[in-house]
Protein backbone atom coordinates (compact mmCIF):
# COMPACT_ATOMS: atom_id res chain seq x y z
CA UNK A 1 0.00 0.00 0.00
CA UNK A 2 1.42 3.46 -0.88
CA UNK A 3 0.29 6.68 1.48
CA UNK A 4 0.54 10.06 0.77
CA UNK A 5 0.89 12.37 3.43
CA UNK A 6 -0.13 15.84 2.89
CA UNK A 7 1.23 17.84 5.79
CA UNK A 8 -0.02 21.70 5.55
CA UNK A 9 1.44 23.62 8.10
CA UNK A 10 2.31 27.89 8.27
CA UNK A 11 5.00 27.38 10.13
CA UNK A 12 6.32 23.58 9.34
CA UNK A 13 9.99 23.61 10.47
CA UNK A 14 9.06 25.22 13.85
CA UNK A 15 5.83 22.54 14.40
CA UNK A 16 7.30 19.75 16.98
CA UNK A 17 3.99 17.86 16.52
CA UNK A 18 4.81 17.72 12.88
CA UNK A 19 8.88 17.27 13.63
CA UNK A 20 7.43 14.36 15.85
CA UNK A 21 5.18 12.75 13.07
CA UNK A 22 7.91 13.11 10.17
CA UNK A 23 10.08 11.18 12.77
CA UNK A 24 7.88 8.62 12.75
CA UNK A 25 7.46 8.06 9.50
CA UNK A 26 10.89 8.00 8.55
CA UNK A 27 11.59 4.42 8.72
CA UNK A 28 8.60 3.25 6.99
CA UNK A 29 8.77 2.12 3.35
CA UNK A 30 6.18 3.45 0.67
CA UNK A 31 5.11 6.36 2.69
CA UNK A 32 5.94 9.70 0.74
CA UNK A 33 5.71 12.75 2.92
CA UNK A 34 4.75 15.77 1.04
CA UNK A 35 4.32 19.15 2.86
CA UNK A 36 2.29 21.46 1.03
CA UNK A 37 4.98 24.46 1.13
CA UNK A 38 5.03 26.16 -2.27
CA UNK A 39 2.59 28.58 -3.41
CA UNK A 40 3.24 27.25 -7.34
CA UNK A 41 2.28 23.46 -8.01
CA UNK A 42 2.93 21.37 -10.64
CA UNK A 43 -0.33 20.22 -11.21
CA UNK A 44 0.53 17.72 -13.45
CA UNK A 45 2.83 16.40 -10.87
CA UNK A 46 0.64 16.46 -7.97
CA UNK A 47 -2.33 14.67 -9.75
CA UNK A 48 0.34 11.96 -10.28
CA UNK A 49 0.66 11.95 -6.53
CA UNK A 50 -2.60 11.78 -5.75
CA UNK A 51 -3.65 8.89 -8.28
CA UNK A 52 -0.90 6.77 -7.69
CA UNK A 53 -1.32 7.36 -3.93
CA UNK A 54 -3.83 3.99 -1.88
CA UNK A 55 -4.08 5.99 0.53
CA UNK A 56 -3.71 10.44 0.99
CA UNK A 57 -3.53 11.52 4.64
CA UNK A 58 -4.72 14.99 5.42
CA UNK A 59 -2.61 16.52 7.94
CA UNK A 60 -2.69 19.59 9.72
CA UNK A 61 -3.15 22.20 12.96
CA UNK A 62 -7.06 23.24 13.40
CA UNK A 63 -6.71 26.83 12.13
CA UNK A 64 -10.55 28.61 12.70
CA UNK A 65 -11.91 25.42 12.94
CA UNK A 66 -10.55 23.98 9.56
CA UNK A 67 -7.73 23.21 7.60
CA UNK A 68 -4.79 26.15 7.11
CA UNK A 69 -5.09 27.83 3.60
CA UNK A 70 -2.39 25.71 2.56
CA UNK A 71 -4.44 22.40 2.20
CA UNK A 72 -7.07 24.45 0.62
CA UNK A 73 -5.25 26.06 -1.69
CA UNK A 74 -4.06 21.99 -2.48
CA UNK A 75 -7.46 20.95 -2.88
CA UNK A 76 -8.55 23.65 -4.78
CA UNK A 77 -6.38 23.64 -7.48
CA UNK A 78 -5.39 19.57 -7.45
CA UNK A 79 -8.59 18.25 -6.99
CA UNK A 80 -10.55 19.41 -9.67
CA UNK A 81 -13.69 17.45 -11.82
CA UNK A 82 -12.13 15.50 -14.12
CA UNK A 83 -9.76 14.74 -11.47
CA UNK A 84 -11.10 13.76 -8.63
CA UNK A 85 -14.73 13.32 -10.10
CA UNK A 86 -17.04 13.78 -12.93
CA UNK A 87 -20.55 13.37 -13.85
CA UNK A 88 -20.23 9.46 -13.33
CA UNK A 89 -19.53 10.22 -9.28
CA UNK A 90 -16.16 9.52 -7.82
CA UNK A 91 -12.56 9.10 -9.05
CA UNK A 92 -10.83 8.10 -6.54
CA UNK A 93 -13.09 4.80 -5.23
CA UNK A 94 -10.76 1.85 -3.78
CA UNK A 95 -8.45 4.80 -1.60
CA UNK A 96 -8.75 5.85 1.56
CA UNK A 97 -8.93 9.29 3.27
CA UNK A 98 -7.12 9.14 6.58
CA UNK A 99 -6.73 12.52 9.13
CA UNK A 100 -4.28 13.57 11.02
CA UNK A 101 -5.16 16.70 13.22
CA UNK A 102 -4.03 18.57 16.17
CA UNK A 103 -5.10 21.43 18.22
CA UNK A 104 -3.74 23.57 21.38
CA UNK A 105 -6.74 24.19 23.17
CA UNK A 106 -8.20 21.68 25.64
CA UNK A 107 -10.08 18.67 24.76
CA UNK A 108 -12.81 20.01 27.15
CA UNK A 109 -12.95 23.16 25.34
CA UNK A 110 -14.36 20.96 22.32
CA UNK A 111 -16.77 19.24 24.44
CA UNK A 112 -20.51 19.46 25.07
CA UNK A 113 -20.77 23.02 26.53
CA UNK A 114 -17.70 24.08 25.81
CA UNK A 115 -16.09 27.41 24.88
CA UNK A 116 -15.69 26.66 21.28
CA UNK A 117 -19.84 25.62 20.81
CA UNK A 118 -18.63 22.64 18.24
CA UNK A 119 -16.82 19.01 18.60
CA UNK A 120 -13.10 18.80 16.41
CA UNK A 121 -15.86 15.71 14.45
CA UNK A 122 -18.13 18.84 13.25
CA UNK A 123 -14.99 21.27 12.15
CA UNK A 124 -13.79 18.01 10.09
CA UNK A 125 -17.13 17.36 8.41
CA UNK A 126 -16.44 18.87 4.97
CA UNK A 127 -13.46 16.17 4.54
CA UNK A 128 -16.71 13.54 4.95
CA UNK A 129 -18.47 15.57 2.13
CA UNK A 130 -15.34 15.31 0.04
CA UNK A 131 -14.69 11.39 0.50
CA UNK A 132 -18.55 10.40 -0.52
CA UNK A 133 -17.84 12.91 -3.69
CA UNK A 134 -14.69 11.32 -4.87
CA UNK A 135 -15.35 7.77 -4.02
CA UNK A 136 -12.99 7.39 -1.22
CA UNK A 137 -13.27 5.29 2.13
CA UNK A 138 -12.64 8.09 5.23
CA UNK A 139 -10.73 6.48 7.95
CA UNK A 140 -11.56 7.47 11.28
CA UNK A 141 -9.13 10.52 12.15
CA UNK A 142 -6.54 10.33 14.33
CA UNK A 143 -6.79 14.14 16.62
CA UNK A 144 -4.37 14.80 19.10
CA UNK A 145 -4.68 17.64 21.22
CA UNK A 146 -2.17 19.56 23.30
CA UNK A 147 0.67 17.97 22.18
CA UNK A 148 3.39 19.68 23.92
CA UNK A 149 1.02 18.27 27.33
CA UNK A 150 1.40 14.72 26.80
CA UNK A 151 3.19 12.38 28.52
CA UNK A 152 6.25 10.25 27.24
CA UNK A 153 4.33 6.89 27.34
CA UNK A 154 1.16 9.12 25.14
CA UNK A 155 3.42 10.10 22.39
CA UNK A 156 5.24 6.41 22.49
CA UNK A 157 1.64 5.21 21.82
CA UNK A 158 0.82 7.88 19.52
CA UNK A 159 4.34 6.93 17.24
CA UNK A 160 3.21 3.66 17.09
CA UNK A 161 -0.81 4.39 16.22
CA UNK A 162 0.28 7.05 13.35
CA UNK A 163 2.82 4.27 11.76
CA UNK A 164 0.24 1.95 12.00
CA UNK A 165 -2.55 4.55 10.12
CA UNK A 166 -0.32 5.15 7.86
CA UNK A 167 0.71 1.63 6.68
CA UNK A 168 -2.20 -0.80 7.51
CA UNK A 169 -5.20 -1.30 5.50
CA UNK A 170 -7.76 -1.12 9.25
CA UNK A 171 -5.54 0.52 11.34
CA UNK A 172 -8.16 0.96 14.01
CA UNK A 173 -8.88 -3.10 13.92
CA UNK A 174 -6.72 -4.81 17.14
CA UNK A 175 -6.29 -8.05 15.21
CA UNK A 176 -3.87 -6.25 12.41
CA UNK A 177 -2.26 -4.18 14.97
CA UNK A 178 -1.33 -7.20 16.65
CA UNK A 179 -0.18 -8.68 13.77
CA UNK A 180 1.85 -5.49 12.78
CA UNK A 181 3.41 -5.81 16.49
CA UNK A 182 4.43 -9.31 15.64
CA UNK A 183 5.72 -8.29 12.43
CA UNK A 184 7.97 -5.69 14.00
CA UNK A 185 9.22 -8.35 16.78
CA UNK A 186 10.28 -10.68 14.02
CA UNK A 187 11.92 -8.30 12.03
CA UNK A 188 14.15 -7.29 15.74
CA UNK A 189 14.62 -11.18 16.04
CA UNK A 190 12.09 -11.16 19.27
CA UNK A 191 11.07 -14.09 17.66
CA UNK A 192 9.64 -15.80 20.89
CA UNK A 193 7.64 -12.82 21.88
CA UNK A 194 6.17 -12.40 18.57
CA UNK A 195 5.06 -16.02 18.80
CA UNK A 196 3.36 -14.86 22.01
CA UNK A 197 1.66 -12.26 21.30
CA UNK A 198 -0.03 -14.12 18.46
CA UNK A 199 -0.81 -17.16 20.75
CA UNK A 200 -2.58 -14.13 23.20
CA UNK A 201 -4.32 -12.76 20.21
CA UNK A 202 -5.49 -15.94 19.05
CA UNK A 203 -6.98 -17.06 22.34
CA UNK A 204 -8.57 -13.26 22.60
CA UNK A 205 -10.24 -14.25 19.26
CA UNK A 206 -11.17 -17.67 20.87
CA UNK A 207 -12.95 -15.99 23.51
CA UNK A 208 -14.97 -14.07 21.83
CA UNK A 209 -15.70 -15.87 19.29
CA UNK A 210 -17.13 -18.58 22.49
CA UNK A 211 -19.01 -15.26 23.58
CA UNK A 212 -20.68 -14.51 20.37
CA UNK A 213 -22.05 -18.03 20.46
CA UNK A 214 -23.18 -18.33 24.25
CA UNK A 215 -24.85 -14.74 22.84
CA UNK A 216 -26.66 -16.37 20.24
CA UNK A 217 -27.41 -18.87 22.00
CA UNK A 218 -29.68 -16.78 24.91
CA UNK A 219 -31.38 -15.10 21.98
CA UNK A 220 -32.89 -18.55 20.70
CA UNK B 1 -10.49 -16.88 34.17
CA UNK B 2 -8.09 -17.01 31.99
CA UNK B 3 -4.82 -17.95 32.70
CA UNK B 4 -2.86 -14.12 32.90
CA UNK B 5 0.82 -16.05 33.42
CA UNK B 6 1.54 -15.01 29.46
CA UNK B 7 -0.10 -11.64 29.56
CA UNK B 8 2.34 -10.64 32.41
CA UNK B 9 4.98 -11.78 30.76
CA UNK B 10 4.57 -10.23 27.66
CA UNK B 11 3.65 -6.89 29.34
CA UNK B 12 6.96 -7.52 31.96
CA UNK B 13 9.27 -8.08 28.90
CA UNK B 14 7.80 -5.00 26.14
CA UNK B 15 8.61 -2.77 29.68
CA UNK B 16 12.18 -4.10 30.14
CA UNK B 17 13.18 -3.99 26.30
CA UNK B 18 12.02 -0.10 26.45
CA UNK B 19 14.70 0.40 29.27
CA UNK B 20 17.45 -1.64 26.88
CA UNK B 21 17.12 0.55 24.31
CA UNK B 22 18.72 3.84 23.52
CA UNK B 23 17.28 5.19 20.45
CA UNK B 24 14.06 6.67 20.96
CA UNK B 25 11.97 5.34 18.21
CA UNK B 26 13.21 2.14 19.91
CA UNK B 27 12.03 2.75 23.15
CA UNK B 28 8.92 4.35 22.35
CA UNK B 29 8.18 0.93 20.13
CA UNK B 30 8.71 -1.27 23.25
CA UNK B 31 6.87 1.08 25.35
CA UNK B 32 3.49 0.97 22.95
CA UNK B 33 3.65 -2.45 22.66
CA UNK B 34 3.69 -2.65 26.67
CA UNK B 35 0.32 -0.68 26.53
CA UNK B 36 -1.11 -3.13 23.78
CA UNK B 37 -0.04 -6.17 25.64
CA UNK B 38 -1.29 -4.73 28.97
CA UNK B 39 -4.91 -4.07 26.71
CA UNK B 40 -4.68 -6.98 25.27
CA UNK B 41 -4.88 -9.00 28.47
CA UNK B 42 -7.81 -6.91 30.22
CA UNK B 43 -9.58 -7.96 26.41
CA UNK B 44 -8.98 -11.33 27.38
CA UNK B 45 -9.82 -11.04 30.81
CA UNK B 46 -13.14 -9.62 30.35
CA UNK B 47 -14.28 -12.09 27.46
CA UNK B 48 -13.09 -15.10 30.10
CA UNK B 49 -15.48 -13.63 32.78
CA UNK B 50 -17.98 -13.43 29.86
CA UNK B 51 -17.53 -16.60 29.24
CA UNK B 52 -17.90 -17.64 32.72
CA UNK B 53 -21.13 -15.65 33.35
CA UNK B 54 -23.14 -16.57 30.26
CA UNK B 55 -22.22 -20.33 31.08
CA UNK B 56 -23.37 -19.92 34.78
CA UNK B 57 -26.85 -19.64 33.59
CA UNK B 58 -29.48 -21.04 36.40
CA UNK B 59 -31.99 -21.28 33.89
CA UNK B 60 -30.14 -24.00 32.51
CA UNK B 61 -29.78 -25.73 35.64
Amino acid sequence: MHTLVVVSHPQLSGSNTQNFFRESAQSLADVLWHPLTTQNFDLAAERQLLQTADRVVLQFPLYWYSAPASLWRWLDEVWVRGVVYDEHGGLLGGKTLGLVVNYGQSPQSFGLAGQNGLSVADTLKPFVGIANRTGMTLLPPIVVPQFERMTDEARATLMVRYQQYLTLMQPQQREEQARWFARQLRARQQDIFADALTDQEDDLLRLRQTVAELRAGEED
Amino acid sequence: MADDTRGKWLVAEAQRLSTQQDNYAEQAFYTALAAFCAEQQHELELAAGEVDGRSWNHEQW
